[in-house]
């Protein structure tokens, strides 16, 4: 089995990235020097700006019957993916496309082959430490799980603090324990590539004795928050202080620490603290009924996302948020009680200070972090700012952009696996096989498997028995092929416990025998089956095994729709992210036809001054418009858009106003966006008055010389991040900053002033803030109640502020006012029509979730990135033009798509064609087929959630596995159970 | 309000109105009407669709009998586009369920003209048909007699939803002297056309609002108290067994019921076609099973699936073979069902079906 | 006269309440041995019928469990659910079941004691009710 990519670091990015290889039919080894999948995120159970969960969401939609369907945060299961916790890469040799990676795998303890995660091993373990996962507010054994809800639910030892006293060894009933093993090295040679999505580590508090953490019990960092908080956690989802267990009056949280920082060296912003701890601040308040007060001391409050300032302000708002902007200088422990007084220097001046139950440090990023030696070798890609902190959309874009440069080294193209099927066993009445595993004989003190017997032989279509003393091993799947061949049972149940673990040998199993893989059931017995007695447990197994039986003869043998693609892409708008898009796509062999309205590709580009940005932009412009693949319509508008994904049509109006139809399986809208206009502080009364990117463009062209100016006022946020446009347009600040640096280094003596709310110069852009305030500029915070004013009279600018420093007003005659006006959408009010897709209340077109799926449209085979999608800078604009094409190409990238399991049909002579299913579809995968009257399901788009079979009064929708049926009967089963 | 006053004694309302609906196809201000009429082959007015004036002398809209409801007949008239327009002429339920299937996509109301009548309630069948026998002219007695006003059915004399709702024309019998009556315009459309067949517009009914309050007062205190009565039965399970305890699983009522749109019922579908072993494994638990059995499955569904839409129209129980009175279950039950969901069936085709309240927008926003 | 032992059906979504019972499985919180759950891939695909029959068929209580609103696999259908199931208890209101009987819960995935906490809860609950009058009888 040749794989394609090794990917360092299984958070979410690395299982973003290998998901995304997976599902071009290559195969990943995904690999975690942790012993459990989901990095940071396995810990934090809930994400702003909506305090969901989701991670699911993140799964393949399409080609769903790869893997699974489980929650995600028990870990990874795809066919194409192979996961190896607790693993490291030490060497990558060899040119790429032909990589030798080896790989050590640390020595657990627990022979997963033979543990039957029993658990006996935990139970006599002497040992007692803080447990990681809980951030030490609870303790753990020395073996231990280190992901209480993760599969495989193997324990693992953790030899430096194991004791070694082999307790745990005369525990085990089946000797899985060892504790002299070493660790193993295992190689993967030929590789295509290698990913590092290592990610980044947090800043250790500890360090720094402002604040006592690690001697104040209730000082603790935001991620001890989100585990005091989780259910999983140690107080089972109440919100108590960690020194006594007591309810939380007061709570405080200080941003920044070990982050915009020069004394200790860390000028750098770590970018997500500020939401993250808005978040935690809302679900505390949530936890506590708002029986809480939560002050949050911020220097700046970076809601750059776009969604963020509105559920900062709505947190605010609902929750009664104190947002104090302040460096807080001590904390010290209260007398005779476990308080904490707090003391600070308010934005008045004043010296404060406060009493809190509880305080919560905002840990940026750890710095200092390296790459291993081999990261320079050629086939292997870090990821972009792998040391940063990123929004998870962020983080998954970045990946996109790994895997897409993984992807570019070619590998074989994907082939999906052609399946044989027995016809004339499949088309025989169901007969179906059950195994009954009895787990090392273990259950049979429990069950009374005889009875199950007699009583099964009475049901109908009533199943072959077959008793396996492990089913789960490999002696189990051969007795179950020997069972298989020579019967002509053509379903199967298998009732064991852990069905997560062997969904690929089941595969197996099914292919070998060519029946489909959704004729073949698990029952898990260990959450299935319940009671305390012999008899009750027998009981419930019996109704749990006639249900699954019963569903699975009721299931027929699906149609598989093939859906020949049309291996081409449409790409609407050729700015950055439409570029990079069309080239991406391109160079993965798609044909692309790329659509801009104007004339001249490159859109807010070709503004560019030169520098670094623009080369890039040159670049690209050139490999685009000199690639075969792509043809560039230029000056052409779209006038409708038609079809399903992967069988798509769009029809363009040319400059000369004739009409084309372009075929395409995918299509990706970058329609881009611009500056936003303002009304507010005089912006079109004088000409020295400007734009901050009208600035940037003329210091860029040199139309504007930095010598003619010697007063400049910049403003901030103009006509934004207040209603109606209360979003953060995320590039103003930085532009700003680099303007203001670029007249004072031409022209020392300027004095230029800045308004500012919050300074977003977020990440590394916190360095061009140090570095504008060491030049000189002078900054100056205002409140939305009390914003500048601006007055022009008699040619001339006046601008009034209050200076909070001084508590008073500053006036200002300024021959330049900057106004920082912010990003708006272009085009997507027709373009939202002509897809169907969504626009958000600032008319920004909205992505499916903006954290897991932050480049799919709500409808399957359309992409949205760039400024259409959110405001953005040049880089990441480009970086999810690459990630749209990634997701595209999932689509473009195969022959044809096929119908999964589990997807809704209709049964088109009991439908009465009322139509309610189709808005109900939440994939927009169900329509009218107004020629045939009749309504029709994408099977491509459908995820088989039953939303519309639920609905529908006549079941005339049916569910693959999960028919009505079925469902019934096993609802009878269950309540028939036990009768005299 | 705009009336439009009729007055014409000796012609007799029955004869003034199939007048007009004939010179209403005569001038071709429709193609075809669709209306109660008699024919020689049964003892009841069925509806028919006329496209010929002069076939038009058995028509009887105003006739206090619905053998069935005409909301389906409208239905299947209008389920998709014909380039036609079509009168329908309908009583206040059955515009009421035909709204209803206008949001299940089962027809359209594009291209129909509503004529519709201050509804006084009609007989059953038997009922109606010995009237018939005594005389003629049973719809002017029933008009002017108080006493066959008496022997309408329980659900039409504790309706009080007798006035019509999103008709383009009422025939207004309430409020006005024996022998005459008015039309009255509900929409620019209705005006169009009485202007276009000659109608004058002329005053109000003097007493229609007395009247119209009168009868309101009395349907409604007879509501209450078949309500009361049927929800005591229902709140308890042997109350609700004891109902439905002759029920055959016939499904007459859910095909007589002209809400209840499935092509083909769920009960008649696969999902209730039980093995042998699985009704004797019903038996056996409780040691009796009645057959045919899911009766109760059967109209809890009904009720969960339409009850939200029920136009207390009363079909379901004039065509039960074993007279239950499967409409006073159904209103009794359904009044709570729509007051929970705030929902009102019938009174504005743009009032979203409550079940379906997860739409695009929320998804979208 | 033996312990009365409430019949109990439980629905419960893929995602999240059934990962949280396979929790409380591996965990080993043991909940009541009373519950018959049955998993489907959302609460959403859960049709009125089921519940009925449930209780006609003599369950004395049936439990729901999804994804807290908002972290729904398929983006809303526990909230269609919720609609949906608020109509069926309105109903079954009507004759004679006590509402209390029908149970709508959001589990989350990682919230395995939450599970046992609920199921518990449910069924003291249940069986402080007792048996559903519909147990004891012939139902037509």
């Amino acid at each position: 089995m040749n794989i394609h990519t090794v990917i360092a670091g299984a958070g979410i990015s690395g299982i973003r990235a290998a998901f995304d290889l997976a599902e071009l039919g290559h195969r990943v080894v995904l690999l975690d020097k942790a012993p459990s999948s989901g990095g940071i995120l396995s810990q934090l159970d809930h994400q702003f700006p909506d305090n969901h969960c989701g991670m699911c969401t993140l799964l393949p939609m399409i080609d769903r019957d790869k893997g699974p369907q489980f929650c995600l945060r028990k870990g990874i299961f795809h066919d194409h993916v192979t996961f190896i916790p607790s693993a490291e890469i030490v060497s990558v040799k060899g040119p790429a496309g032909q990589l030798s990676v080896v790989v050590e795998k640390q020595h657990t303890g627990i022979d997963p082959l033979k543990c039957m995660a029993c658990g006996s091993c935990e139970s006599v373990c002497p040992v007692s430490v803080p447990d990681g996962f809980n951030e030490g507010y609870s303790t753990r054994k020395a073996v231990f799980l280190p992901v209480p809800h993760q599969i495989p639910n193997h324990r693992i030892i953790d030899f430096s603090v194991c004791t070694r006293c082999g307790e745990c060894v005369k525990a085990c009933p089946v000797s899985a324990i060892n504790l002299d093993g070493e660790a193993r090295k295992l190689e993967f040679n030929p590789v295509n590539a290698v990913i590092l999505a290592t990610g980044s580590g947090q800043y250790d508090p500890a360090q720094s004795d402002l604040y006592g953490f690690g001697v104040l019990p209730n000082v603790v960092t935001s991620k001890g928050l989100e585990r005091i908080m989780s259910s999983s956690g140690p107080s089972k989802g109440q919100l108590f202080r960690p020194s006594d267990n007591k309810p939380i009056k007061r709570m405080a949280f200080l941003q920044c620490v070990g982050s915009r920082n020069l004394m200790e060296n860390a000028d750098h912003c770590s970018s997500v603290c500020c939401m993250f701890a808005v978040k935690e601040a809302v679900m505390a308040c949530e936890k506590s009924h708002d029986d809480l007060t939560v002050s949050i001391f911020y220097m700046d409050m970076r809601t750059f996302g776009r969604d963020f300032q509105r559920y900062k302000d709505q947190a605010e708002t609902s929750h009664g948020l104190r947002f104090i902007r302040c460096r807080v200088h001590s904390v010290e422990p209260c007398e005779n009680t476990d308080g904490m007084k707090i003391s600070y220097v308010n934005d008045k001046g004043m010296y404060m200070e406060e009493t809190v139950d509880l305080v919560v440090l905002s840990t940026g990023k750890k710095t200092g972090l390296t790459h291993p030696d081999f990261y320079q070798n050629e086939g292997v890609f870090a990821l972009s700012d792998t040391f940063d902190f990123k929004d998870i959309g962020e983080s998954l874009v970045a990946a996109d952009v790994a895997a897409g440069k993984a992807m570019a080294l070619g590998g074989p193209p994907h082939t999906p696996e052609q399946r044989i099927f027995d016809t004339q066993r499949l088309s025989k009445k169901a007969m179906p096989l059950l195994v009954l595993c009895q787990c090392g004989n273990n259950l049979s003190n429990d069950l009374d498997l005889d009875l199950i017997e007699s009583h099964l032989s009475a049901m109908p279509g009533a199943p072959q028995i077959l008793k396996l003393e492990q089913a789960c091993g490999a002696a189990g799947f051969e007795s179950i092929g020997t069972a298989l061949t020579s019967s002509q049972a053509n379903r199967v149940v298998i009732a064991a416990c852990n069905p997560f673990l062997f969904d690929h040998k089941i595969k197996a199993l099914a292919r070998d025998a060519q029946l489909p893989d959704g004729f073949f059931k698990t029952l898990d017995m260990r959450s299935h089956v319940t009671g305390k007695t012999k008899n009750e447990q027998t009981q419930s197994l019996l109704s749990q095994i006639k249900s699954t039986v019963n569903s699975l003869n009721l299931t027929l043998p699906v149609y598989r729709e093939k859906r020949t693609v049309t291996p081409s892409a449409l790409v609407v708008g050729g700015g950055p992210a439409g570029l990079s898009a069309a080239f991406c796509l391109a160079s993965a062999g798609i044909d692309v036809d790329l659509l801009d309205k104007e004339s001249q590709l490159g859109g807010n580009g070709i503004h560019f001054s030169p520098g670094p940005e623009k080369n890039s932009l040159d670049k690209l412009l050139s490999s685009v418009t000199n690639h075969p693949k792509i043809r560039v319509h230029p000056a052409t508008c779209l006038t409708r858009h038609q079809g399903l994904a992967g069988v798509f049509t769009a029809t363009i109006t040319t400059p000369n106003a004739v009409e084309q139809k372009i075929p395409h399986g995918a299509a990706i809208v970058a329609t881009g966006g611009g500056q936003a206009q303002t009304l507010d502080y005089c912006a079109s009364q004088h000409n020295g008055i400007l734009s901050v990117f009208d600035l940037a463009k003329g210091l860029g062209d040199k139309t504007l010389n930095p010598l003619d100016f010697s007063k400049v006022v910049m403003i901030q946020c103009a006509g934004t991040r207040e209603e109606p446009r209360n979003y953060c347009s995320r590039i103003c600040c930085t532009k700003a900053l680099l303007n203001a640096i670029a007249i004072k280094e031409a022209n020392p003596s300027a004095s230029i002033h800045i308004f500012y709310r919050d300074m977003m110069s977020y990440g590394e852009s916190e360095k061009i803030y140090t570095r504008a305030r060491q030049a000189g500029i002078l900054f100056i915070p205002f409140d939305l109640h009390k914003k500048p004013q601006v007055a022009v009279n008699n040619q001339t600018i006046h601008v009034t502020g209050f200076d909070p420093v001084l508590q008073e007003d500053v006036q200002l005659a300024p021959d330049l006012l900057v106004l920082s006006t912010g990003i708006v959408p272009t085009d997507n009010q027709i373009i939202s029509k002509i897809f169907h897709i969504n626009t958000t209340q600032d008319g920004f077109l909205k992505e499916a979730n903006s954290k897991w799926r932050p480049v799919d449209s709500g409808r399957e085979g359309i992409f949205v990135c760039g400024l259409a999608r959110a405001p953005l800078g040049f880089q990441e604009a480009m970086d999810e033009g690459i990630s749209a094409a990634m997701r595209a190409l999932r689509i473009l990238g195969r022959p044809f798509l096929e119908t999964p399991q589990v997807t809704a049909r209709v049964r088109h002579s009991l439908c009465s064609r009322c139509q309610a299913c189709i808005p109900e579809c939440p994939y927009q995968a169900r329509y009218l087929d107004e020629e045939n009257g009749k309504i029709m399901v994408d099977s491509v788009s459908c995820q088989g959630c039953g939303a519309c079979a639920s609905l529908c009064p006549n079941s005339s929708i049916m569910m693959g596995q999960f028919e009505e049926k079925g469902i019934m009967d096993s609802i009878e089963f269950f309540l028939n159970e036990a009768c005299p | 309000m705009m009336m439009y006053p009729l007055n014409s004694p000796d012609q007799g309302i029955v004869q003034t109105v199939r007048s007009m609906l004939q010179e209403l196809l005569g001038k071709k201000l429709a193609d075809a009407v669709l209306v109660l009429a008699s024919n020689p082959w049964s003892d009841v007015p069925m509806p028919t669709l006329f496209t010929d004036p002069d076939r038009m002398e058995g028509v009887d809209p105003l006739a206090p009998v619905a053998p069935v409801s005409s909301a389906r007949q409208a239905s299947a008239l209008t389920r998709s586009p014909s380039g036609k327009t079509v009168v329908l002429v309908l009583r206040p339920c059955e515009i009421r369920a035909l709204i209803e299937l206008v949001k299940l996509n089962q027809c359209s109301l594009e291209n129909a003209i509503i004529i519709s009548m201050d509804c006084l309630g009609r007989m059953e069948n038997k009922i109606f048909s010995d009237e018939a026998k005594t005389g003629p002219g049973i719809t002017e007695r029933f008009l002017s007699s108080p006493e066959l006003q008496g022997k309408i059915t329980t659900t039409c004399s504790t309706c009080n939803d007798f006035l019509p709702e999103n008709a383009d024309i009422t025939l207004c019998t309430l409020g006005a002297e024996p022998g005459h009556m008015g039309f009255e315009a509900l929409t620019d459309k209705g005006k169009a056309l009485l202007e276009s067949l000659g109608f004058k517009k002329g005053d109000d009914l003097p007493k229609r609002k007395q009247d119209i309050a009168a009868l309101a007062d009395k349907r409604s205190l007879s509501k209450k108290e078949l309500f009361d009565a049927t929800a005591l039965q229902m709140s308890t399970i042997d109350g609700f067994q004891t109902f439905i305890g002759r029920c055959l699983n016939c499904y007459n009522c859910r095909t007589a019921c002209p809400v209840c749109y499935c092509k083909e019922c769920v009960f008649l579908t696969d999902v209730f076609a039980h093995p042998p072993e699985l009704l004797l494994e019903r038996a056996t638990r409780r040691g009796a099973v009645k057959m045919p059995t899911d009766t109760s499955m059967f109209h809890l569904t009904r009720l969960s699936h339409i009850g939200h839409a029920c136009v207390g129209c009363g079909q379901c129980s004039s065509v039960c073979p074993s007279d239950i009175q499967v409409a006073d279950m159904f209103r009794t039950v359904s009044e709570k069902t729509q007051a929970f969901f705030n929902y009102t069936p019938g009174r504005d085709v743009t009032e979203p079906i409550p079940q379906l309240v997860v739409r695009n927008g929320k998804r979208g926003d | 006269m033996s312990e009365y032992k409430p019949k109990i059906v439980a629905l419960v979504c893929n995602w999240c309440t059934y990962t949280a019972a396979d929790l409380a499985g591996t965990s080993r919180l043991s909940y009541p041995a009373e519950i018959r759950m049955i998993r489907l891939m959302c609460t959403g695909m859960i049709d009125q019928k089921y519940i009925l029959k449930a209780f006609l068929d003599g369950a004395d209580g049936v439990f729901i469990g999804g994804c807290h609103p908002g972290d729904c696999h398929y983006i809303d259908g526990n909230i269609k659910a919720e609609k949906r199931i608020g109509g069926t208890r309105n109903l079954l209101s009507q004759f004679g079941f006590e509402p209390d009987r029908l149970a709508l819960q959001w589990i989350g995935a990682s919230e395995g004691p939450e599970f046992q906490h609920n199921m518990t809860a449910f069924v003291e609950r249940i069986t402080a009710l007792g048996p559903s009058q519909v147990a004891d009888r012939m139902i037509l």
